[in-house]
């Protein structure tokens, strides 16, 4: 695995938030069809600050609240060519995503809790870069406020961040990563035997199950 | 006190008993007039339209129906729509604000498209009065509704002035004439705006960029008034003759959408010119127009008559709107989507009064509405 030579590349403008709340925010994506990923950490600067949050969901619909999508496709328009037959689609939809609020940067000191006040609307959101990805990640803190959601969901959340997470170290400290988030999970997860087990069973998903 | 529904619904059953025995007559004053249009003599109906008798001038044989062509693999479309708030006589102050909705598509080889909208706030006096000498007359109704088609079809015009590498067609909602205001009794109202539209017209001549009104469910009977002349129908009703001024008439309550309903999909008829207006239009500028049907509905579709007098044009137009209702589920894509930039909602609405009673109040100036207005806004019992 390549070694974080992705991060010599700048944070990119994914998106412009358009609700906020005091534990997550919605943002609008800068472009259709592509929120950063499910699991991802995203970064909102404000003011000298930056907030940091892992993107928990993603939808595309109509831009209008009244408009409603139908069905497009003809004979062999369908897919991608779909878009190119109606090039106005693409500004008549829009891909929002959802993100966790898990923790803020003040100076050089990172905090995992949340923020005294959420991000103001249309505020940017950037990606994180793997430098960032591992300096925030460097404590476990916001395991437990990524496990505080709806289980199902929150199970393949903390797997899919701490999978990134990983990626973001490079194989060999990423090894280490995991055994150390699988340790914390154990911690946290101590009562309940079987999230503990299909949680770290995502981690490891290319590793043959035993 | 609100609607009393309970008193009205005996008027609702006996409107639909009257609607469904209108239907069969109906019927049958189609099927006549169908046939008069099949059978008519041409150069009668000119005759008619000339001696000022009708104004739907016929340019291809009546009956005549023209299949679409394909639309062109690459082409362009403009459209613009617009929306308004009125100015409220009742407000704190006198403003009213028009919203010119626009989209600009690109099919074929190099897709792309453009969806946006300008609001402007007109609260000077120029913008409130059409002055002439000491007469004015407050824009209003269908003088504001007379302003946004000129600003509509300006925006159309501006549109079309940027370069294009495809085959183009502009689309406006509804006809290329300033209807909305022809009944205005002020003759230096309408010759204040007509002149503005007429330059708008002028300018997509100039640019060689058909523009086509587009009008949905229309209710014209130009087509009807014209067969009412029709010699066959003249000998059978002495109302269309003049000599019995209350003898019913075999065509009455007919619009020519109806008579046009067994156009199959795509299918256009005949191109007509309209003479209505023809003392306040140049003849290069003169609403010449077909009806369509477009999948869903049969619709109308006027040209100025400088592209109608062009057969490639023709084809474009036909070609292009067809193709626009296809992709847009029996109305052209590209129209609605204009409207969706123009439309000013009711929350929209109450937040540019909010803040214009905002601005109001930082400058010391009165805020109140009349008390007819306050009076509706508290309602003492």
């Amino acid at each position: 695995m390549a070694e974080r030579t992705e991060d010599v590349a700048p944070a990119e403008r994914v998106g412009e938030i358009i609700e906020a709340t005091s534990h997550a925010f919605v943002a609008q994506s800068v472009r259709l069809h592509q929120a950063p990923p499910f699991g991802s950490l995203v970064r909102v600067p404000v003011a000298d600050t930056d907030l940091y949050a892992v993107v928990a969901e993603t939808r595309t619909a109509s831009l209008e609240a009244s408009g409603r999508p139908i069905a497009r496709g003809y004979a062999d328009i369908v897919d991608a060519a779909i878009y190119r037959e109606n090039p106005d689609l693409e500004h008549v939809l829009r891909t929002e995503f959802r993100a966790l609020l898990v923790g803020f940067r003040a100076g050089s000191t990172v905090f995992q809790h949340l923020p005294a006040l959420p991000p103001p609307l249309h505020y940017s959101v950037y990606t994180c870069r793997p430098s960032e990805v591992v300096a925030f990640t460097a404590r476990l803190d916001y395991l437990r406020t990524l496990l505080a959601g709806p289980a199902a969901l929150a199970d393949e959340l903390v797997a899919a961040s701490t999978r990134l997470a990983a990626a973001a170290r490079g194989h060999e400290q990423g090894e280490a990563f995991l055994l150390q988030v699988g340790r914390a999970l154990a911690l946290l997860l101590r009562d309940d035997y079987d999230r503990l087990t299909a949680i770290l069973r995502r981690l490891r998903p290319e590793e043959p199950w035993r | 006190m609100t609607l009393d529904l309970g008193r009205l619904s005996a008027a609702i059953r006996a409107m639909g008993e009257h609607l469904a025995a209108q239907q069969a007559a109906y019927e049958q004053r189609v099927a006549l007039a169908r046939a008069l249009l099949r059978t008519v003599e041409p150069a009668a109906l000119v005759a008619a339209v000339e001696a000022g008798h009708a104004t739907a001038l016929p340019l291809e044989p009546p009956a005549a129906r023209y299949p679409p062509p394909a639309p062109p693999t690459d082409y362009q479309v403009l459209a613009t729509d617009g929306s308004q708030i009125e100015p409220d006589r009742h407000g704190p102050a006198l403003w009213y604000l028009l919203n010119i909705g626009w989209a600009v598509i690109q099919y074929g080889a190099t897709p792309w498209a453009e969806l946006a909208s300008t609001p402007q706030l007109y609260y000077r006096p120029e913008d409130l009065y059409v002055r002439d000498g000491a007469r004015q007359a407050p824009i209003q109704g269908s003088r504001l509704d007379a302003r946004r088609s000129v600003a509509e079809l300006e925006r159309l015009a501006a549109l079309a002035a940027r370069p294009a590498p495809v085959p183009r067609v502009a689309l406006s909602d509804g006809f290329l004439l300033l209807w909305a205001y022809w009944e205005g009794p002020e003759g230096f109202v309408r010759d204040h705006f007509v002149e503005q539209f007429q330059q708008a017209l002028c300018r997509l001549q100039q640019l060689a960029v058909p523009v086509a009104g587009y009008i949905s469910r229309p209710r014209g009977a130009d087509i009807v008034m014209l067969l009412r002349q029709a010699p066959p129908h003249r000998r059978a009703c002495g109302r269309c003759r003049g000599t019995e001024p209350e003898a019913p008439c075999a065509l009455d309550g007919l619009v020519d959408r109806l008579l046009f309903d067994d156009l199959a999909p795509g299918e256009r008829s005949a191109l007509f010119e309209s003479r209505t207006l023809a003392r306040y239009y140049p003849p290069e500028l003169l609403p010449r127009f077909f009806y369509l049907n477009v999948g869903r509905e049969v619709a109308r579709v006027e040209l100025p008559a400088w592209a109608a007098a062009q057969p490639d044009l023709v084809a474009r137009v036909h070609a292009v709107v067809v193709d626009q209702c296809r992709r847009g589920q029996g109305y052209p894509v590209v129209l609605a989507r204009a409207h969706e930039q123009a439309v000013v909602g009711g929350a929209d609405r109450q937040r540019v009064e909010e803040l214009i009673r905002q601005t109001l109040v930082v400058h010391g100036l009165p805020d109140r509405p009349s008390a007819k207005q306050a009076s509706k806004l508290v309602r003492a019992v």
